[in-house]
């Protein structure tokens, strides 16, 4: 395999991996701009270096397979929007149930449900409306213990599936692990620590009582509504002939990024033109936060940071690093600079679980640990209502804590 | 909503014929399917029956399924630099569009004061004509339409904006020609030429000024009445309030910059790509919480649809059709270069009037390169980017700017396609013959 040369031996890789340095850290401070300032970064990079950027393609085909997969995923949450999917299911919760305990079991297991499936962001942005929605309906119900616990509910769902989140992708594509493979191993995982952490905040949060709120709408689900029945049959598709695409010798993510395009073409016109609501900056970010840190590893970045240590060689240690990572940056971010030293090591499928896993629950203990619990705080900062980092903190960490050392036992021993 | 069964049955008509085709053919199967796939792509494109990006993704995922595209090929043909370059103008149009650049330069304008229609006429046609050079025409559009008509509402024209306005869409496609950034053709073939700005400009130049004034002094013409008329109120000179605004100047500077290195590229040996990237990044760490939005403003789309097509360009060369074509068009034209500009000029232009003219440049830029090699008629390069341009200007949905501006007067005053059409397709007669003309004389 051919490597990419330098043009020029100045400077040195140490550059690099201070200017990802800064990037992540400019990135937690203000997310809002993530994709502004891994472009920059990527761009300064590539100056610096004089890099050929169509042999870090060719070199690394797994960023493409990565921005295919995200693709797919967000062409078909999309139409999931377009069709208000999220609205008419939160109308249907509320306009159901009565008593406080159930909405928040039934919330919870939903949020957990969908972000298995869906992006993270828009299940609990819709549900984070819900619980604004039931505060202004109820005057007493007090919504931010029951968005901690979506919060959490949401980041330790989206464990359980290849397509629950970014980060499954990238350790899904760079540890070779299929659709099948992921479920087989991490939807356990997922299952019993999303129950075990949403029993620890039953107890800690329940509340008493019982209560209506007047809701209209949420029967659009069976009325005219082309984008959502569409939406509907594409995520069932994808979810059925996802299994088979090894068979068939597609990779996973390649698979899921045709499909969104040829369902966009299958379903017509106007279906067609939901391609123009895809969230395109999300798509540029995952795109250059992966281009900047393979850019800095066929620099030889990574090789310097972990040159003597044999850190990454156990399984605890890199459960706990991507644990610790997670919880100070964004889970993708993390496991996007874990990636490339877990594959220069070689490393066995057990570290690679040992990351994903790691990084969902590090993306679960604090306000800041994924884009999705930064975009529902912030809703519910903007209707008064917003949480401490404290309180946040006492919260996910009382919850977590028996989940960490659960779901360790399970990687340790099923694994 | 005849299309949505008239394509569906042509696709199937064409998978049917593949099977006598490549039994009686003398293509190599792999060639067949390539055109069959391409003929089908173009079908979408000219009625419209998908997204333009989800039909032209779909079609280059047929070519990957058929084993005629592989995925380095994709990244081989995927002309970074175009996209680059695009890419990095978008950014810095968006960024100027956001600190209201565009908006400043008119107001501008209106403090000159017009005493008749024809001032008015020439000074905004001349203003679109060159900021179209430099900025997306769309935008340009997007920005001098409402200007044009609250100044033609101030002042009491009524229907005389009609002409005014028409003047303006043919300028902005005629400015989009001048240089190497105003338009996406463009764009790829200074991409593909590695010519240098001034060098492209050098060559475009003259025959784009030439027909530029043709067009003025025909529109002249044609709205004869319209244009001799007085402009009676006087009291427009209060429109100059122009707010300070640093990011304004910062912007202004960064694309002057650009502009510079655009125009230095020889000495500082810096690609026209990584020149406009340097803008853009340069903005978008300076222009801080406003650039989040801009960035979300850039024509995502578009990119992805011209990446697409290079692809599916780079399949036709890949495969050896954009060869065959080049042959048969030399062979039939015996090599005789009167005959190829002609043939070019009109074809072209022609092409670009009913279908989008991105694919047709990407397609024909090798083609175009391939003809200019046999006979070293160097002129084809600069009749065929011309003609692509003009061809905008036939109907009024040949391009952006024609489409901006039937809109505008659709609405406005219930100006009829067809009497939009009448005189687009009478101006594109009068401006390709002269470019034919021109070249030929």
């Amino acid at each position: 395999m051919e490597t990419i040369v330098p043009l020029i031996s100045f400077p040195s890789p140490t550059y690099g991996l201070l200017i990802l340095a800064l990037a992540l850290i400019l990135s937690s401070i203000k997310p809002e701009y993530k994709a502004l300032i891994f472009i920059s970064s990527f761009a300064i990079i590539v100056n610096v270096y004089s890099l050929n950027i169509e042999k870090i393609f060719i070199e690394r085909a797994e960023i493409i397979k990565i921005v295919s997969a995200v693709f797919g995923l967000e062409v078909l949450s999309a139409l999931l929007n377009k069709g208000r999917f999220y609205e008419l299911i939160s109308l249907r919760i509320l306009g159901k149930l009565r008593s406080p305990n159930r909405i928040f079991i039934l919330m919870n297991l939903l949020t957990a449900l969908l972000s298995a499936i869906l992006s993270n962001v828009l299940v609990l942005l819709y549900m984070v409306l819900v619980a604004i929605k039931l505060a202004e309906c109820i005057p007493e119900f007090d919504p931010r213990d029951l968005v901690t616990s979506l919060i959490i509910s949401s980041n330790l769902g989206s464990m359980a599936t290849f397509m629950g989140d970014i980060s499954n992708i990238i350790v899904g594509v760079n540890g070779n692990i299929g659709f099948l493979d992921f479920l087989f191993v991490a939807a356990p995982i997922s299952i019993t620590s999303t129950l075990l952490s949403l029993s620890i905040l039953f107890i800690l949060l329940r509340r008493g009582g019982r209560f209506y709120c007047e809701v209209t709408g949420g029967n659009e689900i069976h009325g005219e509504n082309p984008y959502l029945i569409f939406g509907l049959a594409s995520l069932i598709l994808m979810l059925t002939l996802l299994p088979f695409s090894s068979r068939l010798d597609i990779d996973d993510c390649l698979a899921i990024g045709i499909m969104a395009v040829f369902l966009l073409f299958l379903g017509g016109e106007e279906i067609s033109k939901v391609f123009t609501e895809v969230d395109w900056p999300s798509l540029i970010y995952v795109g250059t936060l992966l281009l900047t840190v393979e850019s800095i590893n066929l620099m030889g970045g990574f090789e310097i940071l972990f040159e003597e240590t044999s850190l990454f060689r156990n399984q605890f240690n890199v459960y706990f690093v991507s644990i610790g990572l997670s919880m100070l940056i964004d889970d993708a971010e993390a496991v996007a600079i874990l990636s490339p030293v877990l594959r220069s090591l070689n490393a066995g499928r057990d570290l690679w679980w040992a990351a994903i896993v790691g990084s969902s629950i590090g993306s679960a203990l604090t306000p800041w640990g994924s884009i999705a619990n930064i975009i529902a705080l912030r809703k519910l900062r903007e209707s008064h209502r917003g949480i401490s980092i404290f309180r946040f903190l006492k919260i996910s960490i009382l919850a977590n804590l028996p989940t960490i050392i659960l779901a360790y036992m399970m990687l340790y021993w099923g694994v | 909503m005849r299309r949505h069964y008239i394509v569906p049955a042509i696709l199937l008509l064409l998978t049917l014929i593949y099977f006598p085709l490549r039994d009686y053919s003398v293509l190599e199967p792999k060639q067949l399917q390539t055109i069959l796939v391409f003929i089908a792509l173009f079908l979408m494109l000219a009625m419209e029956y998908r997204h333009r990006t989800v039909a032209s993704l779909t079609s280059l995922l047929i070519l990957w399924f058929l084993g005629i595209l592989k995925g380095e090929d994709m990244i081989h043909y995927l002309d970074l630099d175009v996209l680059g370059l695009l890419f990095g103008m978008m950014v810095i149009v968006e960024t100027l569009r956001e600190a209201r650049f565009l908006s400043m330069l008119v107001r501008v304008l209106i403090s000159l004061g017009f005493r008749k229609i024809y001032h008015l006429t020439i000074i905004l046609s001349l203003f679109t004509f060159i900021t179209s050079a430099f900025l997306d025409n769309a935008t340009v559009m997007l920005i001098i339409i409402p200007m044009t008509l609250g100044i033609c509402e101030t002042l009491n024209l009524g229907r005389v904006a009609v002409p005014v306005l028409i003047a303006l869409s043919i300028s902005s496609n005629l400015g989009g020609a001048l240089t190497p950034i105003g338009d996406p053709p463009n764009i790829m073939a200074y991409s593909y030429l590695r010519i240098s700005f001034i060098g492209f400009i050098l060559n475009i130049g003259p025959p784009t000024l030439l027909i530029y004034a043709i067009s003025l002094v025909a529109i002249m013409t044609l709205f004869r009445r319209e244009m001799v008329l007085e402009i009676r109120d006087k009291n427009n000179k209060d429109k100059l309030k122009i707010e300070k605004n640093s990011f304004l100047i910062i912007s202004i500077l960064t694309l002057v910059f650009v502009l510079l290195l655009f125009l230095l590229q020889d000495l500082t040996k810096i690609s026209p790509s990584t020149s406009a990237l340097y803008g853009a990044t340069f903005l978008m760490i300076i222009g801080g919480r406003r650039m989040a939005p801009i960035l979300r403003e850039v024509n995502w789309d578009l990119l992805i649809f011209l990446g697409s097509i290079l692809i599916f360009s780079g399949s036709l060369e890949k495969v050896g059709i954009l060869h065959l074509l080049a042959q048969i068009i030399s062979k039939s034209t015996h090599g005789n270069p009167h005959i190829l500009i002609t043939l070019i000029a009109w074809l072209s232009s022609l092409i670009s009037a009913l279908v989008d003219n991105i694919p047709y440049a990407a397609v024909m830029i090798p083609v175009v390169d391939e003809l200019v090699g046999l006979t070293g008629c160097h002129k084809l390069w600069w009749v065929f980017l011309l003609s692509v341009g003009l061809g905008g200007i036939a109907t009024p949905i040949a391009s952006v700017p024609s489409l901006l501006t039937y809109s505008a007067l659709r609405d406005k005053f219930g100006l009829k396609f067809l009497e939009f059409m009448k005189i687009g397709l009478l101006m594109w007669i009068i401006l390709t013959l002269s470019l034919n003309l021109y070249y030929l004389l």
